[in-house]
């Protein structure tokens, strides 16, 4: 473990009219692991590039380990980038593309040229030392079969492989991913995450991660930061993220399939309720006349009898997941739709048009402004404890 | 019905390809022909490729003897590759900076690239020339080689290639510590080997045959490049003795042939070999 961590510090970008990024803070410290996360044109690769020193913010500071290194290039700033399209150099083997970063830091313009780069004795030892390294890397990445091959006789995940490689090498300060993943067929990139946590776990450094994917992010970091629009909505825990976030957007964006999203307009509907039923929590403690409540697919619970408190659906249809299904209703007071969780064999029980009832535990439930900010009132604070428990 | 037409049509079209194949590749024949024939019979009525009587030695000993070849072939040799490689060395960069860095004025500078394409030689050779003078450079290897150091043309072709390479791969290596300039010969150079091909291709062979340059900056024998020299020997020795003329013909061309089937090899081989795409 090493103790260098990476403090981004106000960061703005615009490129012409449009604002990128509106002034970002993120703190990962030393040896964490954070998944910046968010819809595509959120940012997110943006903020990663500046944070290597491949573009330049508007204003703001990147520290790393406490320095400022916004002035810094690339070059300097020591830090391990891998790109979505693995960005290997056309022209060389595996063994030399990973060689090159190594290379590049320890050789002196002489020590590189071919021959004449070899004839000290203190240069022949330095050239052995970083082969050595090269292999090394490629033992622990389980690819020395693939040295002395050229990219375009690799297969993707292979290259993705040597790119990790040539990011593991040289032991950078940081590693910056960029939807590295994305390119991998879907069993690959399950199979590569765990992997990557490990070569995070083993190489101990911080590691920023933009990715797309909420799965990802989730299952990987230590931290998630939701990107939206510029902004982060949201830097915390996966299970924290997940379960009580902070933002609608962040509810809206985390979890799949989406959150299930309900409107009430309380001047309309003074005495609480929701069209000709009365609300499943009480949200007359909330002085905002415009509410969404937010509820989880696991969490709407689906039966046969109407209990109290209980919403009349109309089932629509089954999407069978193997150890789960969801379950898609309609209800038609507003013409709401709603999925829940629930087992296959539950859900492969119900008839098509089936009128069925839906409760929530009410501490379940999570509610947002008009403007999307969290509502949190005193007898909704349980849910938070038991985030916490969790 | 339809397999009878089509094979008609694909006789006549190899007929009209030969026959252009023929009309283009005739003057070498006549020239390979003609750099084998003693003086009478070059002059004698009727047309044949195949000399009556042949005059080989005496015709290609002439023309090695007669002008220092070797030397003039030497010459040849380090104008055209001196000036491949700073127009290499030199357009590589720039068209590195014009195709990937973000700075004031890169479409302006671009522009004026675009204009240089414009130029022709012809209109520059007068302030070229009193340059030169005053630099004292006439009469050297050096006057054949300066002017044509800088190239638009591998400017504007290389640019066109580096904006194909992907942003990530020069990002890539900017994080692992290579200088811009390391960019350019490290990676951009490599993956650039079929332009800069071809580009050679076209460069050798029109400094190769140049002989507007030369004939205006150079009037010494043992500076003359091929074009310059064969000139100087139809004006000093061979008169009329078009045998030998032909036959120092033949040994001007023969080299450029020659490098141009290699080089094409290589050109091809270049093209199917880097697999830029991944």
């Amino acid at each position: 473990m090493n103790t260098i961590s990476l403090h981004l510090d106000k960061i703005e970008k615009s490129y012409g009219q449009t604002r990128v990024l509106s002034g970002i803070d993120l703190t990962a410290k030393a040896g964490e692991f954070i998944a910046l996360v968010g819809p595509s044109g959120c940012g997110k690769s943006t903020l990663l590039r500046i944070a290597a020193g491949l573009d330049h913010p508007d204003h703001g500071r990147v520290l790393l380990n406490g320095q400022d290194v916004t002035g810094k290039r690339a070059a300097d700033r020591d830090m391990a980038m891998v790109f979505q399209s693995y960005a290997l150099y056309p022209h060389l083997t595996a063994r030399q593309n990973m060689a090159l970063p190594l290379a590049m830091r320890r050789l002196s313009v002489w020590e590189r040229l071919p021959l004449i780069g070899k004839i000290t004795e203190r240069s022949r030892l330095s050239h052995a030392a970083i082969q050595s390294e090269v292999e090394h890397a490629a033992d622990i990445l389980k690819i020395k079969a693939l040295l002395d091959r050229k990219p375009a006789q690799m297969s993707g995940g292979q290259r993705q492989r040597v790119a990790l490689g040539r990011a593991l090498v040289r032991h950078p300060k940081a590693f910056l991913m960029d939807e590295p993943l994305s390119n991998l067929d879907a069993a690959l990139r399950v199979h590569t995450r765990a992997e990557i946590v490990d070569l995070h776990k083993r190489a101990g450094v911080v590691t920023l991660y933009v990715t797309h994917d909420q799965e990802e992010a989730l299952s990987m970091a230590d931290k998630v930061a939701v990107m939206i629009r510029g902004q982060i909505m949201q830097c915390d825990t996966p299970a924290h993220i997940y379960n009580d976030p902070a933002h609608l957007d962040v509810a809206s964006f985390i979890g799949s399939p989406r959150i299930n999203l309900i409107h009430i307009n309380q001047k309309s509907n003074p005495k609480a309720q929701w069209y000709d039923y009365p609300l499943m929590a009480d949200t007359a403690g909330l002085a905002h006349s415009d509410i969404t409540m937010a509820i989880r697919p696991e969490h709407l619970m689906v039966s046969v009898e109407k209990t109290p408190m209980s919403l009349p659906v109309t089932f629509l249809r089954t999407e069978f997941l193997g150890s789960e299904a969801l379950i898609h209703l309609l209800f038609e007071g507003d013409n709401t739709l709603l999925i829940a969780r629930a087992t296959p064999q539950h859900a492969l029980s119900l008839t098509e048009r089936q009128k069925l009832f839906v409760s929530v535990p009410a501490n379940k439930i999570l509610y947002f402004d008009a403007e999307g900010k969290r509502l949190r009132s005193n007898h909704l604070s349980d849910v938070r404890d038991e985030n916490h428990a969790a | 019905m339809t397999t009878a037409s089509t094979h008609w049509m694909r006789l006549l079209r190899l007929m009209i390809l030969g026959l252009g194949a023929l009309l283009m590749l005739f003057p070498f024949f006549f020239m390979i022909s003609t750099s084998f024939k003693p003086q009478s019979e070059v002059f004698s009525a009727g047309l044949s490729l195949i000399p009556q009587q042949w005059a080989i030695i005496a015709n290609y000993s002439k023309a090695m003897t007669r002008i220092p070849m070797l030397q003039i072939l030497a010459n040849g040799l380090i104008v055209c590759a001196s000036i491949v490689f700073f127009q290499i060395l030199f357009a590589l960069p720039c068209a590195y900076a014009l195709a990937k860095l973000k700075f004031k004025g890169r479409e302006f500078l671009f522009g004026l690239v675009l204009l240089g394409l414009l130029v022709p030689i012809h209109a520059i050779s007068i302030p070229l020339y009193t340059t030169a003078r005053y630099a004292g450079l006439l009469n050297t290897l050096a006057i054949l080689v300066v002017p044509f150091t800088l190239s638009v043309f591998a400017i504007f072709l290389f640019r066109q290639f580096i904006k194909t390479i992907p942003d990530d791969l020069i990002m890539a290596a900017r994080t692992d510590g290579l200088t811009e300039l390391a960019i350019v010969w490290r990676i951009i150079l490599p993956n650039a080997w079929p332009s800069a091909s071809a580009f050679a291709i076209f460069s050798v062979v029109a400094h190769w045959n140049d002989l507007y340059w030369p004939l205006i900056s150079v009037s010494k024998m043992h500076l003359a490049t091929p074009p310059l020299g064969l000139l100087f020997f139809r004006a000093a020795e061979a008169g009329d003795d078009y045998g030998a003329l032909m036959a120092a013909t033949v040994l001007i061309t023969a080299p450029l042939v020659l490098f141009f089937l290699f080089a094409q090899k290589l050109f091809i081989e270049g093209m199917t070999m880097t697999g830029l795409k991944g």
